[in-house]
């Protein structure tokens, strides 16, 4: 029973993490397109626009612009977790592509179904390493847990065959804990299960070092102060052309990287301010 | 917890000074709170005719100890009735000279049950005279074969253990030979007491009779009672059980549920003797149905002269003036509690559902059909949104005409499944009023929400949340005196606030979170 003591649990962390934030901070986040325009103005890298798309007018050139990229990633501004997210290819019909463009425009996305906009971006590619652990099923990502400009706990969120191509834990992808203070992985989960190597690639999870941990780790810790919201869950990728670049931030940030960490938020909060 | 404890202190302070100031007023009726039950039980027949002379007699509920009648009426589509009574049960005779086709007719009573429970002291003895009316409760009938040598020989063997003249110890004996010793079996096999104690497994009426066979033949005068278990709905079967003399007084026995010495609140007796419920002349198609529901008091029965112990609620009499109907004030005063326990769930142990609001209101629906048949509304209601949803999937349509059109035919399938369910009598038709559909499709549309917003696995979750919930809420607002407090004392209700406060900044982790994070814990607590 002790051992529940230093986890941090839902009602907590609405009650005393999420809801003293100020509602309209946490209306940016929610809004992608809202967010990339606050960090780009605060120096922060983030994926580039491939087309701005505010209205049905719009759509067309938007069109155009995903054909001369080739790929493309298309994503409502406001949609929840993966929700609505199309990789846009050449074997798409303009058609489909106009219709998920529309959809999310008409909200059919986003809470409540209000209006929406759509986010098209390049599509991103994991550089060699981390590529490598995951055998290239889809894209990976690094969540960051901040607090008060401290990163609290980390994990690596691997996609996987299973997963159809998502990193999301929801979805059946990988979650790999990382030591904060040394860049490297620890243990890994899945589907709520301890697991010590990825199915596809048979690689082992634990000790990967992260490419420019440093720097991830830094940018997260701007996030608060940036957004004006003490405690946050900050979505970074390590683009093979680009790198390192913050792809999302999160205001209610789920629990389940203590999962993957194997230790509790709460406990880690004590640490840090009593160092 | 320590910002929201002075308006929980004020909250329960302020209920307690209404409570005191209640209770302490003298005419306030505390045996509203007792376990006293009131059903309207209807007793429905169908007949087809054909023109001949044609009679059917059925038994009524009488006055008993734990089971009063307070008012009956009889309604027909065209025959002949009146009331009366045959062979000292109180009984309806209906008759029909000439009529054709199709009729029915049905007789409703308002009846207050409470349980009753006995003790037989040891070392009671059988008098030597019994009066004569329990005298006859001794002998053989043509299914309760008193005297045949296996019945002798099976409860010489049972009440071995016990002095012959000991009442006490040979009810308890018979009553285990038959509870424990004979199986209860669903079919309509063994009928009488011989048949019964040969094949070892029975129904009620097998049983019963079994026991009261044992019974007399050790000398104790039993008799069968017939009737039928008050529980919310539409039924064709009735129940049989036992009753024993001791001391002037009929004690009740149940082999079949294990009540020694008690009757439930809910068995309804209807007649006394090894006879059937209804008796009918030959040329006639003929069926009965029972028709259950927990009762209502209206506003006008309620004052009426003949109604005894129905205490009118002080906060009704208030609003009287304003006409608030008396069903509309009992729903709003038990859905504080009611979403209490959607709460509760939800903070505390972790179960998820769709909604806070609508699992309550769904429970409380379910109050006119049962638990049983609401869940299984639900599960058609919601399988036929899922399924329409799916056959419309390729038509790509954006997302709020596409939930119109679900929910549409959703709206045409529960009128389609209440018209059916209606005519076959499996739910008598004012239960399936405006109130409930409207909470279905609710629950239908909310469960889409779900599934566009937390995709699959979420969603069954929330639904199998749902249906725990649900059936938490309809057995705590089930629990009889539940109603009776809230409508007499409406102040109970600031504690319940109170509670809500306290449940706001509760920050303890859910009880399903403990199950979620047993391994980090356990990591926690080795390092």
């Amino acid at each position: 029973m002790r051992g529940f003591a230093g986890i941090l649990g839902i009602n907590r962390r609405n009650l005393e993490l999420v809801q003293p934030g100020r509602r309209d901070r946490r209306a940016v986040i929610d809004d992608k397109l809202a967010t990339k325009a606050v960090l780009r103005a605060a120096g922060v890298d983030v994926p580039p626009d491939l087309a701005v798309v505010s209205s049905r007018i719009d759509v067309g050139r938007a069109l155009n612009a995903i054909r001369a990229a080739g790929r493309a990633a298309i994503k409502p501004a406001r949609g929840l977790g993966g929700n609505g997210l199309l990789l846009a290819g050449p074997h798409h019909r303009d058609e489909d592509l106009r219709f998920h463009l529309t959809a999310i425009l008409s909200g059919a996305y986003s809470r409540g179904g209000e209006g929406d906009r759509p986010v098209v971006e390049p599509l991103l590619a994991d550089e060699d390493e981390l590529a490598r652990v995951h055998g290239g099923s889809g894209l990976a990502d690094v969540r960051i847990v901040v607090r008060d400009g401290v990163a609290a706990m980390a994990m690596l969120r691997l996609p996987c065959a299973g997963s159809g191509g998502a990193a999301n834990l929801h979805a059946g992808g990988v979650g790999v804990g990382i030591d904060v203070a040394r860049g490297r992985t620890t243990s890994a989960i899945r589907r709520g299960r301890g697991v010590d190597a990825h199915p596809d690639s048979g690689l082992t999870l634990a000790g990967i070092a992260i490419p420019a941990w440093d720097h991830l780790v830094v940018t997260a810790e701007r996030m608060n102060a940036i957004f004006d919201l003490a405690y946050l869950g900050v979505d970074l990728v390590i683009d093979r052309e680009r790198g390192p670049l913050v792809l999302e931030v999160n205001a209610r940030p789920g629990l389940a990287v203590q999962i993957a960490s194997g230790e509790g938020l709460r406990a880690r909060f004590d640490q840090r301010r009593r160092a | 917890m320590r910002r929201v404890l002075l308006p929980i202190l004020l909250l329960l302070m302020a209920c307690n000074a209404i409570l005191v100031w209640r209770l302490s007023r003298p005419d306030l009726d505390l045996a509203l709170f007792g376990p006293r039950l009131r059903y309207e039980y209807a007793l429905r027949l169908e007949v087809d005719l054909v023109g001949d002379p044609a009679q059917a007699r059925i038994f009524l509920p009488a006055d008993l100890p734990g089971q009063r009648v307070t008012r009956e009426w009889v309604e027909t589509s065209g025959l002949g009735y009146q009331l009366g009574s045959e062979d000292g049960e109180r009984a309806a005779h209906f008759r029909a000279d000439g009529l054709r086709g199709h009729h029915d007719a049905t007789y409703r009573a308002i009846v207050e049950m409470e349980p009753t429970r006995y003790e037989i002291a040891p070392g009671t003895r059988l008098p030597a005279h019994l009066p004569s009316a329990v005298q006859a409760q001794l002998g053989a009938e043509a299914l309760i074969q008193v005297d045949h040598p296996e019945i002798e020989a099976a409860a010489a063997e049972a009440c071995a253990g016990a002095e012959p003249g000991d009442v006490a110890a040979v009810v308890a004996a018979c009553f285990a030979r038959v509870g424990d010793g004979v199986a209860n079996s669903d079919y309509e096999n063994a009928l009488d007491a011989l048949s019964t104690l040969r094949w070892g497994e029975a129904f009620c009426g097998g049983k019963s009779r079994l026991l009261v066979a044992l019974l007399r033949n050790r000398g104790v005068p039993a008799r069968l009672v017939g009737g039928v278990i008050l529980q919310p709905g539409t039924k064709r079967v009735g129940h049989v059980w036992c009753e024993v003399w001791v001391n002037g007084l009929w004690l009740p026995l149940d082999p079949v549920n294990g009540h020694y010495l008690e009757r439930p609140a809910r068995f309804l007796a209807l007649y006394r003797g090894d006879r059937g419920l209804t008796e009918r002349s030959q040329d006639m198609n003929f069926r009965y149905a029972f028709t259950i529901r927990r009762f209502e008091t209206t506003p006008e029965e309620a004052m009426a002269p003949g109604v005894q112990g129905a205490a009118p609620y002080p906060l009704w009499q208030a609003l009287r003036a304003t006409r608030v109907p008396l069903s509309l004030l009992r729903i709003l005063l038990l859905l504080p509690i009611a979403v209490l326990v959607v709460v509760v769930a939800r903070n505390v142990l972790g179960i998820p559902s769709f909604g806070t609001f609508v699992p309550a209101l769904l429970a409380m629906a379910f109050s006119a059909t049962g638990l049983a048949w609401g869940l299984a509304l639900l599960g058609a209601v919601v399988g036929i949104g899922i399924a329409a949803r799916a056959a419309i999937e390729h038509l790509q349509l954006l997302h709020v005409p596409r939930m119109a059109l679900v929910l549409s035919v959703v709206v045409a399938a529960l009128l389609g499944i209440s018209v059916a369910a209606a005519g076959q009598g499996w739910i008598e038709p004012g239960a399936l009023a405006l109130y409930p559909m409207i909470i279905l499709v609710c629950v239908v549309e909310q469960c889409f929400v779900t599934y566009q917003e937390s995709g699959p696995a979420r969603t069954v979750g929330a639904a199998v949340g749902t249906v725990a919930v649900v059936a938490a809420v309809h057995l705590v607002i089930g629990w009889p005196p539940l109603e009776a407090l809230v409508l007499v004392m409406p102040e109970i209700l600031l504690a319940v606030g109170a509670l809500y406060l306290a449940l706001g900044r509760y920050v303890g982790l859910r009880a399903s979170e403990l199950l979620r994070f047993r391994a980090v814990a356990a990591a926690r607590a080795a390092a």
